[in-house]
């Protein structure tokens, strides 16, 4: 175990030593996000003004902006970890170590959520001052909230990890681009309710639109819904454990076919 | 730590993590002894039991979509041996490598490593062995001493191990250089640098001198024989530098078109292939171009 854990740490320890070295991450983790709500603040400010009546605009769209980042760090850093080691032509160096797959794939997640963390607390910082939004308050609920985004975010991270592991680094635009596929159907800044029926069966689906409808429901009542948190709890654990077994696969077909070492 | 980057520092360990050039405190280690490390120590000195393989391959094969870059290759590497594996471009010297190291799955045959096999899912064999290839590199953004330091703890190896290794191999000037920043010649130092930190019993070294000039390529020749000397460290060793062979290699095993066509010390398969009694490096070279265009028949 103590292995396992010291092998996860020091590839953990080189993703986030890149922080420091690559000016584009430190953009990732905080310029970009703080953009995102910026966007989204400037936004409802206009609405607000312009006499729309959105019951709690700013927590709302703001709290969803950051909540939104949070999601979006953990599955975008999950691949784009591997698509490091893939330019850094450094696949072949670590897996002709003792480095499991399930060892590397479970540091990708540790950076995500380290890079999660560090977006939320970036965005909370700044939201706060700006437009007297409080993420905590959303008091405790935000804890199974960013747990289930985070997780939700390991699992889309995990599947472009596995697309990139079988295609190879081409197919790049898969770890950037995922998550805004599931966005439109997310709920993120707007209820499952105003989607068209189908849609709202697919977003259904989908733990992010259950985490988002969510923080909307304990802004506007203070109260968690229990059946929300539920629902994409098991929908997590469910698609994670796909997920894994996508990546698991596609490693081992790559294996086979000896396209690990070829990989660009 | 004046003029040196936050990332020269090998660890947290503070100043004297720190790392120095070879010329001041490294210099008593930079210049060659290769001092091993307590457990090692112990085993140096002894000769290794004949019956230890370090290597063991049979009857391997690898077939991909379309083509076979493995037909039946069988050899071994005894303890504290080393071994040449030679061959012309595309003989499958790399698929073997590859598959011994647990990045390729063989379609047919079997491998072992110290008795274990790469492929049980345990990685377990690895932890023995270390690999260096001007293919195989590290992070190039990040500095070799971070590289480095990543690496140690991947197997869970000390700052001790990794000033050991800086100072034998001279990367001392080089710690605080991005990898990317470096001469072909300098990864592939660093790249050898970092195969021996965890002090394997097993070498796997693909072409290691191929880009280095001939000044370097000598120093790292000479520090690869210590530790050879002093461990018993057991090698698998590719290069097409034929003098570079018959310096370093106890035996050479050759490929062509995916099988072993001749196995033997240099001597004996110069034999073999040229019928002669003498062995220098043109002798080689000649085992070399017939057994790449002619086979053994």
């Amino acid at each position: 175990m103590t292995g396992h854990l010291r092998r996860v740490g020091a590839l953990t320890l080189r993703y986030l030593l890149l922080v420091g070295r690559d000016p584009s991450r430190v953009l990732d983790v905080v310029y970009w996000p703080l953009v995102d709500v910026a966007v989204w603040a400037f936004l409802t400010l206009y609405v607000i003004n312009a006499g729309a009546h959105v019951p709690n605009a700013i927590a709302v769209f703001v709290g969803a902006a950051i909540l939104w980042n949070v999601f979006l760090r953990a599955a975008q850093d999950v691949s784009v970890s591997f698509l490091d080691d893939v330019w850094a032509r450094s696949v072949v160096t670590l897996f002709a170590s003792p480095l499991t797959v399930g060892e590397f794939g479970a540091a990708t997640m540790a950076v995500g959520a380290v890079k999660a963390l560090l977006t939320l607390g970036a965005m909370t910082l700044v939201a706060w001052p700006l437009y007297a939004f409080d993420l905590f308050s959303l008091g405790p609920s935000l804890v199974p909230f960013a747990a289930n985004l985070v997780c939700f975010g390991w699992t889309l991270g995990l599947v472009a990890l596995s697309v990139i592991v079988r295609f190879g680094g081409r197919w790049m635009i898969v770890a950037y681009s995922m998550p805004f596929l599931v966005m439109p159907l997310s709920a993120v800044f707007w209820p499952v309710a105003v989607l068209p029926p189908p849609f709202q069966q697919i977003a259904g689906a989908l733990p992010l639109s259950h985490v988002f409808e969510g923080m909307r429901a304990v802004i506007a009542t203070g109260v968690l819904p229990p059946a929300q948190l539920a629902v994409a709890t098991a929908e997590n654990v469910v698609y994670l454990a796909l997920a894994a077994a996508l990546v698991t696969r596609n490693f081992r077909r790559a294996l086979e076919r000896g396209s690990l070492p070829k990989l660009r | 730590m004046a003029g040196h980057d936050a990332s020269c520092v090998l660890s947290r360990g503070g100043a004297e993590a720190e790392a120095v050039p070879t010329t001041s405190r490294r210099d008593s280690t930079a210049s060659a002894p290769w001092t091993p490390s307590a457990p090692h120590a112990r085993r140096a000195g002894l000769p290794p039991s004949p019956d230890t393989l370090a290597v063991d391959v049979r009857d391997l094969a690898k077939r991909f979509a379309h083509t076979t870059a493995l037909e039946s290759a069988t050899f071994h590497v005894r303890a504290g041996e080393v071994l040449g594996l030679l061959g012309p471009n595309g003989a499958g010297k790399t698929t073997t490598l590859h598959i011994l190291l647990g990045i390729v799955r063989p379609s047919a045959g079997s491998v072992r490593i110290f008795g274990r096999d790469p492929h049980d899912g345990t990685k377990q064999a690895l932890r023995r062995v270390g690999f260096a290839s001007p293919e195989a590199l590290m992070d190039w953004r990040l500095t070799v001493a971070e590289n480095l330091r990543v690496y140690a703890a991947l197997y869970g190896v000390s700052r001790t191990a990794i000033e050991r290794t800086v100072g034998a191999l001279e990367l001392g000037e080089l710690l605080c250089k991005r990898f990317g920043d470096l001469s072909l010649g300098q990864q592939t130092r660093a790249g050898v640098a970092r195969a021996l930190l965890h002090e394997p019993d097993l070498l796997v070294l693909d072409e290691p001198t191929s880009s280095l000039d001939p000044d370097v390529a000598e120093k790292t020749r000479r520090v690869l024989q210590e530790i050879r000397r002093t461990r018993g460290l057991s090698m698998l060793y590719t290069s097409h530098n034929m003098a570079e062979v018959e310096l370093m290699c106890d035996r050479v095993a050759f490929l062509h078109r995916g099988r072993v066509v001749a196995d033997g010390t240099p001597l004996e398969v110069s034999r073999q292939v040229l019928g002669t009694a003498s062995l220098d490096a043109a002798a080689m070279e000649e085992v070399f171009l017939k057994l790449a265009r002619e086979g053994l028949g």
